[in-house]
């Protein structure tokens, strides 16, 4: 549009303008729906959005205040920094992933791109061109990005949207139209009319059916990102992970937790284990009597019997577990949900005897921890009488319980505090053994969820504890496993020369951790040897609990009291980003060893590889030094590489800047005339002398600046750059059709752009007080 | 190509230039900037007044410059009893035609030097102001045109203050520029006296004019038509404003000092051969310009205009 007069056509521009940017602002406002969409959190993408909106919006007030465009296009470097935003998402997509940039889908990186390429226009939209072609840009940005959001706001979007296109289209033709008429003719009726269909479209889509309403949304599905395990992947209807969440979906196939095609609608812990290692092998009862320890027959023990029943033994001589089928595997509902810092352990059985084959549950154990109630709220404490100085600091998480059927509670060791919900007296909690809680008398109901505040052991100051020889209470617990001698021998070869105390105990679990391969599908079936050492001895490969049997094992050798534990495993891997906990299901059954310290603690340990204790809950700065130490350590060649370019960079900075700078003018000069040449050679010599620590001062000519002693131009370099002087006065403000510069402005430019550089003007000396030139 | 070589391609300065340089150098030796700053006032029609002690040459140069732009040169030398007439002119009847003539006074030549200015009374001072501004006197109601080159050369001697009546602001206003010569170096001063030995009175009177009776006022309407690119006229305007919001300037300059200013710089360009007006004229002429027009207090008028200079930026052009 050209401006007849600035008068009439300012307002004109502006309206459109602002239309313009009324719809680029609806285009990024369809991006950023789109992407929270698809990455299902957050307000980060509106928040990047609308402040990049703010910052294009500004930019373009600051450019069209400090220069109004009166050429026909924008400033190179503008254009250059266009293209620049515009790449990058792509920039982004390549380098990001590697510095912990969470990755996109290729459409999501695509949108972004055009976002900024609409921003970037709308900038520059002063010129009228670029303007028009950040409006058609914005079209295909809505289009494209209400087809892949799946909120009903899209739609708003596309309504509004329809009705700024429809004015911006009018007063665009309206204008190119009629220039010689007066602008103040636009015709208003037919744009009111515009709005009132617009406004029954809105109410159309309101109120009408849902089909209109609900038409394009998630039309086009997502790509599900660039890799397989992307966290936005997205299926179709009925499909993927989604599956639940559309359970109510006449379409869907999938399973949700109340599928009546599942027989058993809860499943107990054994049932896990019975699904997850195989079931146990039948040995004929004979067999079982030799290995039966002598306690445990005696008629009279009421406990005892007790411990026998059906279900409270655990088996280490299995059957392969039988390939899972598709259906299983995709549990449809987990037993319990872990809210809170992975992994965890949450111990559900404690066992103590071992009779060959079975592990027997342990007894009732009494930690001599009391449970009371709090008396501001419904939070539940749990009474340490000593704190061993083996912990860290809190940790706090909540668990949600879900097909989980059970009356021990999946709770963290080391409790300080629970709360389930209204379940507030203290009667209603027993210990099952030592450190595992259960209710008294009933499972927790599907739903309930408790919180819980435990500590976390730290091994740094495990290293320190004491474990004292095993005192008579605990004497249980070092009872030996096995009769194999060879065992206690590899134990002793294991720790070597490890002094008595928690390092042997890392020791024994380390060389366990790396000696051995876990296979949770093989079995052990009966042979000769005892499992445990046919596991050690003969194979190095098998399922978590012939690792935690074998620690157990070697560690009562050794003397230290451990037992061994059952429960679940809350995998770090397993978290779902989108309900922001992690789904425990049967495939979490796991089993461990834990060792008590002398003050009765229990500290698991971990010996199958493939699992990890929790971290210690360190206090925010200890933890931002370690992960800083991590990342650095992970980092450490590109971080060498990148400290020495800085370092370089620092060192020959002004080489750099200078080079820079000169390699722009020579680009420069490539398609400039000898007045244009001038110019740009005197602001690279203003730059280098500011760069040199000597910048021209304010008001100073560069003929004035170039003769005095602050400038300390060298001897040589005063006559060419007084030549200069006048070549760029004579270009800058000579009359128009005097603009004819020598032809000799070439070689006294290159001369000086080529030859004095900033290290020169730096390194030549200050003239003496009295030596300026004249 | 030599530098020098390149430097004077594009200044087509016209002999009768250099031969005015020339001439006056030798009349005023050592001080090249001064005869500048002349030349710029001749060229710019403006009056100059300049400040010094005597014996510095101040009457040389003025009949030097008289000299050589071929016109008539008058002196009036200035006391307390000076009476306006004395320098208009006045009308005598005459017998013999029964009407009253005009008898012209010195303000009727081409160069007119009023020695020690700040000795006339206010009142013969202000008989010309009509003459420095408008070319032109009246007397008796009727007016009289002045020569078209008409150029005042006034001087004041600092140091004597005794029975002196200032110059007051609106008559600064009216001189273009206020220079001191100053005493020259030694190895001038040397030359001086050499020159001296053998002559029994210094007698240039008898060189021939340089330029013809009328070849000035063309010069001047070249210089008047130099090229002033609009950001030059910016800057000149954002310097007037710096010199009336300076927190020393008491007075600060004139519209028409600004006018002044321009064709000072116009005549400054004109000089070094080119046809537009830079930055570097406006700075070169500067302090003359303002010594002569802006009220001080405190400091010096050096400082001050250097202040001024360094906190206006330099005009940009797109």
């Amino acid at each position: 549009m050209t401006h007849p007069t600035a008068r009439a056509s300012l307002p004109v521009h502006m309206k459109s303008a602002a239309l313009n940017g009324a719809m680029i602002l609806m285009a990024v406002l369809s991006v950023g729906l789109a992407t929270a969409d698809l990455k299902r959190h957050g307000a980060w993408p509106w928040i990047e959005s609308l402040s990049l909106f703010v910052v294009a919006v500004s930019f373009k007030r600051w450019l069209c205040s400090k220069a109004r465009p009166s050429s026909a296009s924008p400033p190179f470097r503008f254009v250059i920094g266009a293209a620049l935003v515009t790449a990058l998402p792509f920039i982004l997509a390549l380098v990001g992933p590697r510095f912990g940039y969470q990755e996109q889908p290729l459409e999501l990186i695509l949108l972004s791109a055009c976002r900024n390429l609409s921003l970037a226009l709308l900038a520059l939209s002063g010129w009228e061109a670029y303007g028009r072609l950040g409006g058609i840009l914005s079209l295909f940005l809505v289009l494209f990005s209400t087809t892949l959001a799946e909120s009903k706001w899209a739609l708003v979007i596309i309504v509004v949207y329809a009705a700024l296109g429809c004015l911006w289209l009018m007063r665009l033709h309206w204008h190119s139209d009629n220039q010689s008429r007066s602008p103040a003719r636009f015709p208003l009726v037919p744009a009111m009319m515009v709005l009132v269909v617009v406004a029954i479209a809105i109410a159309a889509a309101a109120s009408g059916t849902d089909r209109i309403a609900s038409a394009l949304h998630g039309y086009v599905p997502s790509s599900g990102g660039t890799n397989h395990g992307s966290d936005f992947a997205r299926g179709g209807i009925g499909d993927g992970p989604d599956e639940i969440a559309n359970g109510k979906d006449p379409k869907t196939i999938g399973y949700d937790q109340s599928d009546i095609f599942v027989n058993s609608d809860k499943s107990s812990l054994y049932d896990s284990f019975a699904e997850t290692y195989g079931e146990p092998v039948k040995t004929d009862e004979f067999k079982k009597m030799i290995f039966l320890h002598r306690k445990d027959i005696q008629p009279s023990d009421k406990t005892a019997v007790a411990d026998f029943r059906a279900g409270r033994s655990f088996s280490v001589v299995r059957q392969p577990p039988k390939a899972l089928s598709v259906q299983q595997e995709r549990a449809a509902g987990a037993l319990f949900y872990v809210k809170g810092e992975t992994p965890l352990h949450l111990p559900l059985k404690a066992y103590d005897h071992f009779d060959g084959v079975n592990w027997i549950e342990s007894k009732s154990g009494q930690l001599g921890r009391t449970i009371t109630k709090d008396a501001a709220s419904t939070w539940m404490s749990v009474n340490w009488q000593s704190v061993s100085d083996a912990f860290a600091g809190e940790q706090e998480h909540q668990i949600r319980i879900g097909t989980l059927d059970s009356d021990v509670l999946p709770l963290p060791s080391h409790l300080t505090r629970f709360r389930m919900g209204r379940v507030d007296k203290p009667d209603f909690f027993i210990w099952e053994a030592a450190g595992i809680l259960k209710l008294a008398k009933r499972t927790a109901p599907s739903g309930t969820v408790i919180a819980t505040v435990c500590r976390t052991a730290d091994p740094s100051l495990l290293r320190h504890c004491r474990f004292d020889p095993p005192s008579k209470s605990a004497s249980l617990f070092v009872e030996p496993v096995t009769f194999d001698t060879r065992v206690a021998a590899l134990a002793r070869e294991w720790v070597g020369a490890v002094p008595h105390g928690w390092k042997q105990v890392e020791s024994v679990t380390e060389h366990l951790r790396s000696q051995a391969i876990l296979d949770r599908n093989s079995g052990s079936m009966p042979t000769e040897d005892s499992p445990i050492a046919h596991f050690l001895f003969s194979t190095r490969r098998g399922p978590d609990y012939l690792f935690a049997s074998s620690a157990v094992a070697m560690l009562r050798s050794l003397g230290y009291p451990t037992r061994l534990v059952s429960g679940y495993y809350a995998d770090p891997g397993r978290y779902d980003p989108a309900s922001e906990q992690t789904p425990i299901t049967s495939l979490d059954a796991h089993f461990w060893a834990e060792v008590r310290l002398s003050d009765g603690c229990w500290i698991a340990i971990e010996p199958t590889p493939g699992y990890r204790i929790a971290e210690p809950h360190l206090s925010w700065w200890k933890r931002a030094a370690t992960s800083t130490a991590e990342w650095i350590r992970r980092r450490v060649v590109e971080l060498v590489l990148i400290f020495m370019v800085v370092c370089s960079l620092v060192y020959f900075r002004l080489r750099v800047a200078d080079l820079v700078i000169t390699a722009a003018w020579y680009l420069g000069m490539l398609r400039k005339n000898n007045a244009r040449l001038a110019i740009s050679t005197l602001r690279l010599i203003d730059r280098r002398f500011r760069l040199a620590g000597r910048p021209r001062p304010l008001g100073r000519t560069p003929r004035h600046w170039f003769t005095s002693a602050d400038a300390a131009v060298p001897r040589a370099y005063t006559q060419p750059l007084s030549e200069l002087a006048s070549l760029a006065n004579h270009a800058f403000y000579s009359s128009a059709d005097g603009r004819r510069t020598p032809v000799h402005a070439q070689v006294v430019c290159r001369r000086l752009g080529l030859e004095l550089t900033a290290a020169r003007l730096k390194a030549s000396p200050r003239y003496a007080a009295q030596g300026g030139m004249h | 190509m030599s530098i020098a070589a390149v430097s004077t391609i594009h200044k087509p300065r016209t002999e009768v230039i250099e031969a005015l340089r020339v001439t006056l150098n030798s009349a005023l030796r050592g001080k090249p900037e001064v005869v500048e700053q002349v030349l710029v006032c001749l060229l710019a029609r403006g009056h100059l007044l300049i400040e010094d002690v005597p014996g510095l040459g101040k009457t040389t140069l003025a009949k030097a410059l008289a000299q050589a732009i071929g016109g008539r040169f008058n002196r009036v030398q200035c006391t307390p009893d000076l009476l306006p007439g004395d320098i208009t002119g006045f009308s005598v009847f005459n017998q013999k035609t029964r009407e009253f003539e005009f008898m012209p006074g010195p303000v009727f030549a081409d160069v007119l030097l009023i020695d020690e200015i700040n000795r006339a009374t206010p009142r013969t001072q202000s008989a010309l102001l009509e003459a420095m501004a408008e070319h032109q006197v009246t007397v008796d109601n009727t007016r009289h045109r002045l020569s078209d080159t008409f150029f005042v050369i006034a001087t004041q001697n600092p140091t004597e203050q005794h029975g002196t009546y200032p110059l007051p602001e609106a008559q600064l206003d009216r001189f273009a520029m206020k220079l001191r010569i100053g005493y020259p170096a030694k190895e001038h001063e040397a030359a001086m006296l050499a020159s001296a030995v053998g002559h029994c009175c210094d007698d240039r009177n008898e060189t021939e004019p340089i330029l013809a009776t009328g070849e000035l006022h063309p010069l001047q309407e070249r210089v008047a038509a130099t090229t002033v690119h609009p950001a030059v006229q910016d800057y000149l305007i954002n310097l007037a404003h710096a010199t009336r919001n300076h927190p020393r300037v008491t007075l600060g300059l004139s519209p028409r000092g600004l006018l002044t200013w321009q064709r000072a710089a116009q005549a400054t360009a004109y000089l070094d051969g080119r046809d537009y007006v830079t930055p570097d004229d406006v700075q070169d002429i500067a302090l003359p310009l303002l010594a002569v027009r802006l009220g001080i207090d405190g400091g010096t008028i050096g400082e001050v205009v250097d202040g001024i200079l360094s906190s206006v930026p330099l005009p940009t052009v797109k």
